[in-house]
């Protein structure tokens, strides 16, 4: 009952020519790793509201700009350097069938490269000359997102989510190696959940509002 | 009055910019930080593994007529190297390329001379297998260790899966993780000790990030950018080209970390410079005449004092780890 309310308000609202950001939420994810975490990881609602953000990957200082660069599957990345050395921007990720060689380039480059591979997939991107250097790509239409970063040394994190459309319905976890969470964002029963990697669990997921 | 803040402005910038543009390429030369490393477990391995890992290292079983362990090539009492420019072959022949010492891989990105490895687990296995090397097929050394009680019940103690070739390359890898040089007297002059580098070494220091230019490539904490350059070197191997369909990394190799670099003369991925007098010479004439040489080697202009700075400094990277050798299982 109380979805229908949601639903319908949305689509009367979109109706009048209102933006559905005025019925947006707030949530509060808190997320505790057992051991060392990862790096990065993407919180996204799934969807087409709207226009995406050209997704731009650049680098500086021999390491790319952004941990994490959301992408929409059929659009084209943006490869720049805005470096003071040449870069090799490569991927060669079999699952998502993401292979793609930017080529040399020099400061200053920059070249667009279709994301024609597999949508919902992430995709490490890795520099030839520099190995050290590492992004991710994540193929997927958003109707929100949000990259998180995270340190070696902290365990516990608490991130809010501001503005998450109201019509969403559920929100994805994706984190590099680990196995994704779908949550159901109409179903407050779902809003914990155990991080896992390979099967093994590695930590835990809570959604409040 | 606003043209004259403004300008005062754009002079402040561009002194900020000439100050930090020697540490805004690379990162800077520090102390290995144990929290960076990263475990394919997300955490360090148990003592147990290491152990293991370290037992097999030395066991002669993994080559295919017991004449050789790993240590044979890497010996920790020769800066986990062996002296010479190439070492010997399974069939007596050198090898195609320099054994390099293995301090400090935990923080490694890539790995061998052309980086054709992506972690230690997939490396450890590679030199069992390599025909010139050890020239032992994964079934055969498996059967081999399964005999050995010893081992069965250490796998099956630390491994779920118990003895498969996955878990051979952990341990393998989980012992060279820990073989960490951390306590050097750079180390220690990182961390404050005022009186840990002498006025060579420390003139040294200020050369290698300075006018020696070395701290282009030889960057962070393990001084290495784990990326590859063509010094010039010469000779007929690719190198990188032959990993990545990349012509313009023709005989590039990976940037060697400088940790205990003076236990493991002699230098070079071909072997060719027989000490670190040698490799400074090297430098200073601006690299060798090898086709395609990388732009960020230029002639240097080091005087002899400045020189023999640079050697203190890079004795002064010395903090040698001893190995008990392990028994190794009947
Ligand atoms: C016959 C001598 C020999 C033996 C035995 C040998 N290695 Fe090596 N090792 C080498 C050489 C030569 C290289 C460099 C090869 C290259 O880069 O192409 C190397 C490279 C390596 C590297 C890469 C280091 C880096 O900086 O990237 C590691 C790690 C290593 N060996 C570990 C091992 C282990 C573990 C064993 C035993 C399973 C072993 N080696 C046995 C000669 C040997
Ligand atoms: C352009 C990048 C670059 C610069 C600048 C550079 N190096 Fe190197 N260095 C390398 C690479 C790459 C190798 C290995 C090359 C090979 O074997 O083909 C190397 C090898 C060495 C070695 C031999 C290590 C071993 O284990 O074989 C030493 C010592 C060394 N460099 C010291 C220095 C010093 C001191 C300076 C400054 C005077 C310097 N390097 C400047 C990239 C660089």
């Amino acid at each position: 009952m109380y979805r229908f309310n949601t639903v319908y308000g949305g689509l009367l609202l979109s109706l009048l020519g209102l933006s559905p950001s005025v019925l947006a939420a707030d949530y509060t994810v808190r997320l505790q790793f057992e051991k060392r975490p990862p790096k990065t990881a993407l919180l996204y609602v799934p969807g087409d509201l709207g226009e995406q953000s050209q997704a731009v990957v650049d680098q500086v200082d021999k390491s790319f700009t952004e941990s994490l660069v959301v992408a929409a599957p059929g659009q084209a990345v943006v490869f720049k350097n805005s470096d003071e050395v040449d870069h090799n921007i490569f991927a060669n990720d079999m699952k998502s069938g993401a292979r793609f060689d930017v080529g040399l380039m020099p400061p200053g480059g920059e070249k667009n490269i279709p994301v024609d591979w597999k949508a919902d997939s992430l995709v490490r991107i890795g520099c030839k000359i520099h190995p050290k250097m590492r992004t991710y790509i994540a193929a997927v239409d958003a109707a929100y997102s949000k990259v998180m970063e995270f340190s070696s040394a902290t365990s516990d994190y608490s991130i809010s989510l501001e503005g998450v459309p109201d019509a969403a319905a559920q929100l994805l976890l994706r984190i590099p190696k680990y196995d994704p969470v779908v949550i159901d964002l109409n179903d407050p029963s779902t809003w914990t959940a155990t991080l896992t990697k390979k099967g093994k669990t590695r930590g835990s997921f809570v959604l409040e509002r | 009055m606003r043209t004259l803040l403004s300008r005062c402005g754009i002079f402040f910038a561009f002194i900020a910019i000439a100050l930090t543009s020697e540490s805004l390429a690379n990162t800077p030369l520090s102390r290995p930080d144990p929290l960076l490393i990263e475990y394919p477990e997300d955490e360090p391995p148990s003592w147990r593994e290491i152990q293991l890992g370290k037992t097999l290292f030395f066991d002669p079983r993994l080559s295919h007529d017991h004449s050789r362990s790993c240590a044979s090539c890497h010996n920790p009492e020769l800066g986990f190297g062996d002296g010479l420019p190439l070492s010997p072959g399974s069939d007596g022949q050198p090898l195609g390329r320099h054994t390099p010492s293995i301090y400090n891989l935990a923080w490694g990105s890539v790995f061998f001379w052309d980086g054709r490895a992506a972690t230690l687990e997939e490396q450890a296995l590679m030199p069992i297998v390599a025909e010139a090397e050890m020239n032992l097929p994964m079934a055969v050394l498996q059967e081999r260790l399964t005999a050995v009680a010893h081992y069965r019940n250490e796998f099956n103690a630390v491994y779920e899966e118990g003895l498969t070739e996955e878990t051979i390359g952990r341990a393998l890898a989980s012992f060279m993780r820990a073989i960490v040089s951390d306590n050097s007297p750079f180390d220690r002059h990182l961390a404050g000790d005022k009186n840990a580098l002498g006025p060579e070494a420390k003139r040294g220091l200020a050369l290698f990030v300075g006018k020696g230019r070395c701290i282009e490539c030889h960057s962070g904490a393990n001084l290495t950018d784990d990326s590859f350059h063509n010094l010039g070197l010469g000779g007929d191997d690719p190198g990188r080209a032959e990993v990545v369909d990349a012509p313009h990394l023709r005989g590039a190799f990976k940037t060697p970390g400088l940790r205990n670099v003076t236990l493991s003369a002699p230098y070079m991925h071909d072997g060719s410079l027989p000490n670190l007098l040698s490799v400074l010479e090297f430098y200073n004439r601006g690299g060798g005449e090898g086709h395609n040489r990388s732009d960020l080697i230029q002639p240097l202009n080091l005087t002899q004092r400045d020189i023999n700075d640079l050697l203190a400094f890079m004795g002064a990277l010395e903090s040698p780890i001893l190995i008990k050798r392990p028994e190794i299982p009947r």
